[in-house]
């Protein structure tokens, strides 16, 4: 016997009402262009990322190279929108992760309580009191330098947030009457947890998995300045403002484009995030209109 | 809503910074000269002298950091000294002899005084130098001291473990900078308050902000030092010293960021001048037997692919010199014959092709019985040179169909993942000693403290073990110039660059001289602050 409860799914006026929201617009447009740009970079621009052209280095922007050109003759500005790809790609790796472990320690943690639950809790505060890009560090130091395990470090970090919320959400479904139901029915846990605890709690964590987005970018881009992300000549906002810090002042445009991109790419997911938070949770509209 | 007004106003701070560096520079030219006018009109200012130094400075003890007390901080002289082009001259010793193929005889100079004017006689300097042998091993294997014998007050009988024709130069090194007996130590016998026979005398050190403060020494045995107080500030980021330079907050320094040698040059008041120094390039690979390096053919391919004038003119900005050999042609025991491997990828390929490594696939690299010719190149992040050296060596080889694959990493982790197939690039010291024998036998003898490629050559052996007996100079030079011949031969080691150290001055500082047997850069007494 199988049972299907008709899921929770955002009514189609509060979709329209997303888009309304200011923010959400500019940080979905930005978004769109940003993904339009890691999509299409082999056909945006004539260079390759890593094609070294020794004899033209530390050149200004010019019209052959809107973005100038690095140490090696590279050109920045199709680094820059390789570096997106890489960039965007890894941070979703990260969030989709992280949101899975989170989740799944969460609902476990929130659904059997008791001893289970105190252990879990215990182990995400202890995760808490720990900065993440020290762990990070850690991490990386003990796997070694490369953007495949800065990627998976952060990942094995940034479950705890979820885990959090989602416990709580957890708690408070696992009261729910259709929920009652179905242990009647004798529905096993797994099904329980997998099918019915778990997509209810997707929905409140996308403001975080956004925000995430953006905080993940960061980590990446401050562990790839310091050296431990993706290793020469793979394009990495990171890594080329570390390679531009020593041109700072006789080469901005090594330095500055990436830089802009960060902050472009992290307002973007910062503003969805916030956008979201307002058109999901009504008590934060309340407070907001106040 | 608070959170989007709050980032709204990161953006404008950011946006108002960025606009207020771009001013910044235009105020800044200005400060400059409002603060040397200032500092012209004091006269107790005008013969100071400050230095921004590479490194943090830590410990003051001659054995464990003799480049910053002998180099930079002119406290202590050594028995031996070097001049530019690495020939010996006199330091504290006057003159020395061989008396028998394990013992030497040096005469001190009978004038000098320590800085706290006790007398300098011969206990003291076999106590300095027994002393630097206790604590620092390296420099027992560098000199081969068996034992110090005192002969009189000025002289001192030193006997040699083997025949050790580059015992002389070896008491160049500057751990072995002379100390006073009466020099004071914390309490592990580590001298906290070096005193020396130098040009220099320590005034004090700061250890909080890294500052050693030095006054000159009006019993110096040597001319009459330029500068009445000089002060060396450990300033490790390059950025920061060129800005600092640049201020006018330090009037000496070198190594500063490739990007900022072209701006430093035209700025008024400043100074740049650009030397070879003592230190080279150079890429290694894991291991000569069981890899595709066992053929020589494979080693000289990877030589003629690399473009050294395009690595040293464009990639390191003029910091660095196309390397021939392995010893830089400005020092006097180089072999000036030799051609080196001229930038020629053809050669490359043909050679390649003739050791087997053909591109069967079309896809651009190289293969040998179904395996693709790839490799990690390991390099660390210290020596700012290295990394950009590393990509454009990474390119070069692919053109030649070698794939390469750059990692940069900690000095100390790079031993544990790299493999036998691997290469490595380093930046490494030839002249720590002014002698031929101290980077050829340690990088080419099969019992080389460098060698852990395994590279073995009998002929290299024995020629590597003749020179250290030989003690005639002009047969001593026939063998070396043999070494240098054998070593670019069958290239058991790439050299890629010889190193070149941007030196930054202001205008006024007057009567340095380069000395390239400095580790990093050495001052002179000569030097002066002009009005």
């Amino acid at each position: 016997m199988t049972l299907r409860f008709k899921q929770n799914k955002l009514p189609g006026k509060r979709s329209i009402y997303l888009l309304k929201h200011k923010s959400v617009a500019i940080g979905s447009t930005l978004i769109v262009m940003l993904a339009f740009l890691a999509i299409f970079a082999p056909y945006l621009t004539p260079y390759d990322p890593i094609e070294v052209d020794l004899y033209n280095n530390i050149q200004s922007p010019s019209w052959e190279h809107p973005f100038g050109t690095d140490n090696l003759g590279r050109d920045v500005l199709t680094r820059v929108i390789y570096a997106t790809r890489i960039d965007i790609l890894a941070s979703i790796f990260i969030v989709g992760i992280s949101m899975i472990i989170g989740i799944s320690i969460g609902i476990v943690s929130g659904y059997y309580g008791g001893v289970i639950d105190k252990v879990l809790v215990g182990m995400m505060d202890t995760f808490l009191a720990l900065p993440e890009i020290i762990l990070a560090l850690v991490l990386v130091g003990a796997l070694g330098p490369g953007l495949f395990n800065v990627t998976l470090a952060l990942s094995l970090l940034g479950w705890v947030k979820y885990a959090r919320v989602s416990r709580g959400l957890a708690l408070s479904i696992k009261e729910k009457e259709f929920i009652e139901a179905m242990k009647a029915v004798g529905v096993n846990d797994f099904y329980l947890l997998t099918r019915h605890i778990a997509p209810n709690t997707i929905s409140p964590l996308l403001t975080l998995a956004a925000l995430h987005l953006g905080h993940a970018i960061l980590s990446l881009a401050a562990l790839g300045f310091l050296g431990l992300g993706a290793q020469p000549p793979m394009p990495e906002w990171g890594a080329m403002l570390n390679e531009g810090r020593i041109f700072l002042r006789g080469g901005w445009w090594l330095s500055i484009f990436p830089g802009l991109m960060i902050m472009i790419t992290v307002l973007a997911f910062n503003f969805i995030g916030d956008g979201l938070r307002d058109a999901l949770d009504p008590r934060m509209k309340e407070v907001v209109i106040k | 809503m608070h959170n989007k007004i709050n980032i709204l106003v990161i953006c404008l701070i950011l946006f108002s910074s960025i606009m207020l560096g771009c001013i910044g520079e235009d105020v800044q030219e200005s400060v400059v000269t409002s603060a040397s006018s200032e500092t012209t009109l004091e006269k107790q200012i005008e013969k100071t002298l400050v230095i921004g130094e590479l490194w943090d400075i830590r410990i003051l003890d001659p054995v464990m950091s003799g480049e910053m007390v002998k180099e930079k901080a002119m406290i202590v002289d050594t028995l031996v000294e070097a001049d530019p082009d690495f020939k010996l001259r006199p330091g504290l010793a006057e003159s020395w002899e061989q008396v028998s193929d394990l013992q030497w005889k040096f005469y001190l100079k009978k004038d000098v005084k320590f800085q706290d004017g006790t007398e300098f006689t011969a206990d003291g300097v076999k106590w300095s130098i027994e002393r630097a042998m206790d604590m620092n091993p390296p420099v027992k294997a560098v000199t081969q001291i068996k034992s110090i014998g005192v002969v009189d007050k000025h002289t001192l009988l030193f006997t040699t473990e083997k025949p050790y024709a580059a015992f002389p130069a070896s008491l160049e090194y500057p751990s072995l900078g002379i100390l006073s007996p009466t020099s004071i130590t914390d309490d592990n016998g580590v001298v906290t308050k070096p005193i020396g026979t130098g040009p220099f005398k320590f005034e004090r050190f700061d250890i909080a902000s890294g500052t050693l403060y030095l006054l000159r020494n009006d019993n110096y045995w040597g001319i009459k030092p330029g500068l009445e107080k000089l002060v060396i500030k450990g300033i490790p980021d390059p950025a920061s010293r060129a800005m600092s330079v640049e201020k006018g907050e330090i009037g000496f320094t070198c190594d500063v960021p490739y990007g900022d040698i072209e701006r430093l040059k035209a700025t008024p008041g400043l100074n740049v001048e650009v030397h070879p120094t003592a230190r080279v390039y150079q890429m290694q690979f894991g291991n000569l037997s069981g890899t595709p390096y066992s053929d020589v053919r494979v080693r000289k391919a990877i030589s003629y692919a690399i473009d050294r004038e395009v690595i040293s003119d464009r990639t390191l900005h003029g910091c660095a010199a196309p390397a021939i050999g392995p010893v830089m042609p400005m020092i006097s025991w180089s072999n000036q014959e030799l051609d080196g491997y001229p930038y020629d990828s053809g050669k490359a390929m043909q050679l390649l092709a003739e050791a087997g490594w053909n591109d069967t696939d079309g896809n651009g690299i190289v293969e040998k019985n179904g395996e693709e010719f790839g490799v990690t190149l390991y390099t660390y992040p210290q020596r700012p040179g290295l990394q950009p050296m590393a990509e454009a060596i990474q390119s070069m080889l692919k053109d030649v169909g070698i794939k390469v694959e750059v990692r940069v990493m900690d000095w100390s982790a790079i031993g544990e993942h790299m493999t036998d197939r691997d290469l490595k690039l380093s930046g490494t010291a030839v002249a720590m000693v002014p002698d031929p024998d101290y980077y050829l036998r340690k990088t080419y003898h099969s019992n080389g403290d460098s060698n852990i490629w395994g590279y073995s050559n009998p002929e290299m052996d024995s020629l590597l073990e003749e020179g250290l007996s030989t003690f005639h100079a002009g047969k001593r030079q026939e063998i070396y110039d043999r070494v240098q011949e054998i070593a670019l031969d069958e290239v058991p080691i790439i050299h890629v660059a010889y190193y070149k150290v941007a030196v930054v001055m202001h205008d006024n500082v007057q009567g340095f001289v380069f000395n390239p047997i400095a580790h990093d850069y050495m001052l002179n007494p000569e030097m002066y602050i002009a009005s």
